[in-house]
């Protein structure tokens, strides 16, 4: 029974948690007050270790989340259940797309889609550095020295001839070294 | 008629060599492995099996979408946006599924739907390649790295992830992300941003993505109405000139 209320639950949140993984987090919220599936401090745990591992924050989410009420299957069941909405609506936006993506108004509207796209982006990259880079103490924003010159580095060694060719893995591989090594 | 027996007998034997194609590919990748030092790879989809084409005759094999999204979910470190980098240089750089283009549509759309773009890019990209079966091995990669290593940590690495040396990698990481993601921005912007229109569009929607706490949705849908507008402006003045010319 469990089990059919953890599919029920991750699905709806699959189904209306709109445009990211942070926005299944009131979701989750929700659950903690209506099952004891997980309290709200093993919730906040599991954001922590969601958003220091490897993959999209909203699957970890699922999958610990699962895992903590069903073990191996509960985290196969939450985590299925949280993609399927997205992936029947993609999959029928997919068909759409073939089928439209030549029409002159689709192209005008996407035009113009694009570099708001790009901008959003953009605004999603400044907060990730701010975060990284800026702490505020004493109501002064200060930049992090040893981080800032880290990524400028990264950065330049990103556009060097060379280098360009390195898989995106090789930099984080880098980026983890060296956070190791100056006990970022 | 002889004509399109002729074209029906065409097609089976272009769909039998796509076939044979997609089955000698797999043996020119290993011999291309062989000599990558020396030969020089196309930029663009430079993995890419020739065709263009979806379904069966695309050339992109299921173990291909598996094992591409394998890589993006294992390399991304936080939300939607992490993935780009990785996203852009398996999908557009290496395997050409689609274009810079095509991947800021995709986010587009994912911004007003609901899932997680990583999952929307891989339902997306899978199912334009191989159909139902694409979308689900891609959807499969891209979750498999978070179902393994989450139950990992849940259960046997739970102390592991509270190590200090954790802690000091994942900061390390994090900047590696913010270097990854400057690096894809500006070649996104470069590919969203092509004369002044979309540039001002550009610009408003920064300004509103970053001080304003208008919903993303909303930024998207009023991008896409100035870009239908603004396509509508050249065939205004053409009606006017038309017109004029009529009349006189």
């Amino acid at each position: 029974m469990t089990y059919l209320l953890l599919f029920f639950e991750f699905f709806k949140t699959g189904l209306f948690a709109v445009g990211g993984g942070a926005a299944t987090i009131p979701f989750l919220m929700e659950m903690t007050n209506r099952y004891d599936w997980f309290t709200k401090s093993e919730l906040l745990n599991m954001i922590a270790v969601s958003e220091s591992t490897p993959g999209p924050i909203g699957i970890n989410m699922a999958t610990y989340a699962g895992f903590h009420t069903g073990g191996i299957f509960g985290a196969v069941l939450a985590t299925f259940a949280l993609v399927l909405p997205a992936f029947i609506i993609m999959t029928f936006i997919a068909r759409l797309f073939a089928r439209y993506k030549d029409n002159q108004t689709v192209q005008s509207v996407f035009t113009g889609i694009r570099p708001a796209v790009a901008a959003m982006i953009a605004s999603a990259a400044w907060s990730v550095i701010n975060v990284t880079m800026f702490t505020v103490k004493n109501d002064h924003v200060h930049l992090l020295i040893a981080p800032a010159i880290l990524c400028v580095l990264l950065l330049v060694g990103m556009n060097l001839k060379w280098c360009r060719k390195f898989h995106p893995a090789v930099w984080i591989g880098i980026g983890a070294l060296a956070g190791i090594i100056l006990r970022l | 008629m002889p004509g399109k027996e002729m074209n029906i007998k065409s097609r089976k034997k272009t769909s039998r060599l796509n076939g044979l194609r997609e089955r000698a590919g797999g043996l020119n990748k290993r011999a291309d492995s062989s000599i990558k030092s020396v030969k020089k790879k196309p930029d663009a989809g430079r993995d890419r099996q020739v065709t263009g084409k979806t379904g069966k005759d695309s050339g992109t094999q299921l173990w291909q979408l598996f094992a591409a999204f394998f890589r993006i979910g294992i390399l991304t470190f936080g939300g939607g946006y992490a993935m780009l980098p990785m996203f852009r240089r398996e999908c557009v750089e290496r395997y050409g599924w689609v274009t810079d283009e095509e991947m800021l549509d995709l986010y587009a759309i994912s911004q007003c739907t609901p899932g997680i773009i990583a999952v929307n890019a891989a339902t997306y990209i899978g199912y334009k390649e191989r159909k139902v079966r694409g979308s689900v091995a891609s959807t499969a990669g891209v979750v498999t790295p978070s179902l393994i290593i989450i139950c990992l940590v849940a259960s046997i690495l739970k102390k592991f992830i509270s190590h200090p040396v954790v802690a000091h990698a994942f900061a390390g990481i994090r900047i590696a992300v913010c270097a990854l993601l400057i690096t894809t921005v500006i070649t996104l912007v470069q590919k969203g941003v092509k004369d002044i229109p979309t540039a001002l569009i550009g610009l408003a929607a920064l300004a509103v993505a970053l001080y304003t706490p208008v919903p993303l949705v909303v930024i998207v849908i009023l991008a896409g109405l100035a870009g239908y507008l603004i396509s509508l402006i050249p065939k205004a003045e053409q009606d006017l000139s038309n017109k004029k010319g009529g009349r006189s």
